[in-house]
């Protein structure tokens, strides 16, 4: 007989709050991912492109742990293996073909091209991971609450509901799982699961009637509502935020002007580098490496013998 | 001084012909604080909400209720502590009623530290509604009412879902507003014990209408005096058994009191501390060596669990929150898989009561569940639970108690082998568990009860189990486990040093009469 049978030791999440990019304030990590989110469409470079990505593997291992960033990529490779699929299949642009399906020209170039479309969309996804670590919906909600407050209110109220309701479907059907309802054929399948489903509607609009009756309990809407103020802006706050605004706008202007541009169609042609892509590739690297420079200054602060980093 | 008072007021809902609550004369002190209790619908919540004007309930009034407070300054927390949070986050929702009002940065800053130091729920400021207990989540909706500073507080059946633990300490955190703060409180609650301690004066209402009003001591020894069999429910045990032995003269409510005043006559003989299996011969249940963790969880629930359940038994299980009560229960009942160990039991025909009720229902009417089955059987249970009004109705329209009878009748019409319940007293009276064991005990299944509800299990169970640590510590009849517990027991039992575990017991260690107007 197995006793004291042992769990798989799982790798500690090291805590969020020993990174010091996540005391900065949720206004401006919104700002500075915003950006890179930008930046992921405003650059078709390889180069730039593969720059991204590299960084969002880096800070998703950094942030979340080399757990959460694996565990995601099985869905990425599915993914990966649609969107080339189906681009090489649906279009046929190009003139490098490689050879024909069923009368079709499979072109390198669609090759290329869903191969670029799957690394911009890996870079989103997996950017993604840093950031939910990084804002969690309740800080998400408070940036957002400044700019719309009813709608993140409402989101806010949404969110609660997700968990909730997702809960409760379990408990209804964890009781009809007792029962010995015949569940044997589609059809009693199909009325089994429409009889959970209409129970959990009822709850949940039994629900948003105590919830009204609560929001009127404390005075929703008889005054001019006022927001708390969760998160200070400090003067690191302000730098950081002037460090994104800056680099963001640089390279903006750059896109615009036509650095980091890479066209795949009509023919698939070896990238070029020219030196305004270069200052432009820096100045990426830079902005990418906001994240990094924080964490570096706080940790050079922190080991300052006389605490004098920390002081000023 | 009264700071509300209510002349002569009726309330009719739209559909009923009968009020609701019916010419009721009452003031409310300031300072004071007040508990109205009565059976499931007896009018006590109509008439607690319409103290407040924006949750007034909708319908037909004749009489005055006049307020010397503004609305503004009335607080209200109302019954079910899961929608009492509205948003993803504690703090948010804390700041939502200060927002509400309009209140500037550093006052709602002010507001918030020293209510929440108050309250001592720094640790709980971020967490999501989704993780907190029950007690956290009606605490948290007490201090978001708070941040409000309001001069009279109303709270709905505020402790009546709560385990004995919680409420007690939501309980002490009422009595700290009211006396540190001076807020006027009023409270509903559909049993006396525990309120009782707090209360300074006790309105005791039934079908709509005042039947006793007073303080604690005053009302319960007016229920003695008028031998009042229906309200006698109303006296908890610990002053039933004062009022007995002094033969109506004296009332205590808590141990301290009844021990001060009372000397049994002689020690009781201590039984020998086994389980007494009685009842039954078969095993209905057996457990071995279950392990339990939950995905992703950070521990072991049940940690190599043995455990055997007669057939016919009634067995409670005990134990402090997230103990795994629940958890145990799922695993008898075939929902969750335990990761190792052996599960035997002698038949399928399982009943389950979930811990929320409401998750039991899944027709629009009462009667849908109450389906099929021996039609005698089936009009015994619905007379004896007294359901007969509620048949027709919705099962989320009824009140907490009745829905939890109903699932009981529901699933005791099955006739299973093997009852698994959570948490079944929960928000029902006291007439109410009676009827409810006694018909648990008939039925001759054996019975899986987590409870917390101690007076319950001491009273009525046959075998009483202690969950700690992951498996059963120990287990025992009712008077051998509760008489030798300190701190985990019934008030009698902590007021006689263990010598007199129930009601009954006293009776016996007094050597004196029963009256006749009691039941047990």
């Amino acid at each position: 007989m197995r006793r004291n049978k042992t769990p798989k030791k799982e790798l500690p999440q090291k805590d969020i709050l020993d990174f010091r990019f996540y005391m900065i304030h949720p206004a401006v990590i919104t700002a500075y991912y915003s950006g890179i989110f930008a930046c992921v469409f405003m650059f078709s470079h390889p180069a730039f492109v593969a720059l991204i990505l590299i960084f969002a593997i880096f800070t998703a291992i950094f942030y979340c742990g080399k757990a959460a960033f694996f565990g995601m990529v099985r869905t990425l490779v599915f993914f990966g293996v649609i969107i080339i699929l189906s681009n090489v299949l649906t279009s046929h642009r190009g003139v490098h073909i490689l050879f024909y399906l069923y009368n079709n020209p499979i072109t390198a170039e669609a090759a290329v091209a869903g191969l670029v479309g799957f690394a911009m969309l890996s870079c989103m996804l997996i950017l993604f991971l840093s950031f939910n670590r990084l804002i969690d919906s309740g800080r998400f909600l408070y940036v957002f609450a400044r700019l719309a407050p009813k709608t993140a209110f409402v989101t806010s109220m949404t969110i609660r509901y997700f968990y909730l309701y997702r809960n409760r479907a379990k408990e209804i059907a964890d009781v009809r799982s007792i029962g010995g309802e015949d569940r044997g054929g589609f059809a009693n399948k199909v009325r089994y699961y429409a009889r959970i489903f209409s129970a959990l509607v009822s709850w949940c609009l039994e629900e948003g009637m105590k919830t009204a009756l609560v929001l009127k309990s404390r005075e929703y809407g008889r005054h001019t509502r006022t927001s708390y103020v969760l998160y200070k802006f400090i003067v690191s706050d302000g730098i950081c935020l002037f460090a994104v605004a800056a680099l963001f706008t640089l390279l903006a202007l750059g896109a615009m002007t036509g650095a980091g541009q890479y066209n795949i169609y009509p023919k698939l042609m070896p990238p070029s580098v020219s030196l305004r892509d270069m200052i432009f590739y820096v100045l990426l690297l830079l902005y990418l490496a906001i994240p990094l420079v924080t964490e570096g200054v706080a940790a050079v602060k922190r080991r300052m013998p006389d605490g004098s980093g920390i002081c000023q | 001084m009264a700071l509300v008072s209510v002349s002569n007021f009726s309330l009719w809902y739209p559909d009923s012909k009968l009020p609701a609550v019916c010419d009721i004369n009452l003031q409310i002190k300031k300072g004071e604080v007040t508990v109205i209790c009565g059976p499931s619908g007896c009018g006590k919540t109509t008439l607690l909400t319409s103290l407040k004007k924006e949750v007034a309930p909708v319908g037909i009034t004749r009489g005055e209720i006049s307020a010397s407070v503004s609305p503004s300054d009335i607080g209200i927390v109302l019954g079910d502590s899961d929608s009492q949070m509205v948003t993803s986050t504690v703090i948010n929702d804390l700041a939502f009623y200060m927002e509400n009002l309009g209140l500037d940065n550093v006052s709602m800053k002010r507001r918030m530290a020293e209510t929440i130091g108050f309250f001592g729920m720094e640790e709980l400021l971020y967490k999501s509604p989704a993780v907190l207990s029950g007690g956290q989540r009606q605490l948290a909706a007490l201090c978001a009412a708070m941040m409000a500073r309001p001069k009279l507080l109303l709270l709905d059946e505020p402790v009546s879902q709560l385990d004995p633990l919680s409420a007690k300490s939501f309980l002490e955190m009422i009595q700290r507003i009211n006396e540190e703060l001076g807020v006027t409180v009023v409270i509903t609650e559909h049993r006396t014990d525990g309120v009782i301690k707090i209360a300074d004066s006790i309105i005791l209402m039934d079908g709509g209408k005042i039947v006793y009003d007073g303080t604690p001591g005053e009302v319960m020894q007016n229920i003695w005096k008028a031998q009042d069999e229906k309200n006698a429910y109303f006296i908890p045990s610990l002053a039933k058994a004062s009022l007995t032995v002094s033969r109506g003269r004296s009332v205590a409510f808590t141990p301290k009191d009844f021990a001060k005043e009372f000397t049994p006559l002689e020690s009781a003989e201590q039984s020998d501390h086994k389980a007494e299996n009685s009842v039954g011969k078969d095993r209905a249940v057996i457990c071995k060596s279950l392990l339990y963790r939950y995905p992703g969880g950070s521990g072991y629930v049940i940690k190599n669990l043995d455990m055997k359940v007669n057939t016919g038994q009634f067995t409670c299980i005990m134990g402090g929150n997230g103990s795994g009560k629940t958890t145990l229960l799922k695993i008898v009942a075939g929902i969750l898989r335990p990761l190792d160990g052996k599960l035997k039991r002698n038949s399928e025909k399982i009943g389950y009561l979930p811990q929320n009720s409401t998750a039991f229902f899944i027709g629009d009417r009462v009667e849908d569940e109450l389906s099929g089955g021996d039609l005698a059987y089936r009009e015994s249970l619905i007379d004896a639970l007294g359901l007969r009004d509620v048949l027709n109705r919705h099962p989320y329209d009824i009140s907490a108690g009745e829905r939890q009878r109903a699932a009981l009748a529901a699933i005791l019409l099955k006739k299973p082998d093997i009852l698994l319940l959570d948490e079944p007293t929960k928000g029902v009276d006291p007439y109410m568990k009676t009827v409810m064991a006694d018909l648990i005990k008939k039925s001759g299944a054996a019975t899986l009860a987590s409870t917390h509800d101690v007076e319950f299990a001491a009273t009525h169970a046959d075998v009483c189990m202690m969950l700690f640590d992951g498996d059963i510590a120990f287990e025992m009849a009712p008077f051998g486990f509760f008489g030798g517990n300190r701190y985990y027991t019934t008030e009698t039992a902590m007021a006689t040093g263990g010598s007199a575990v129930t009601y009954g017991d006293v009776i016996k260690l007094w050597k004196t009469e029963k009256p006749g107007f009691i039941r047990e």
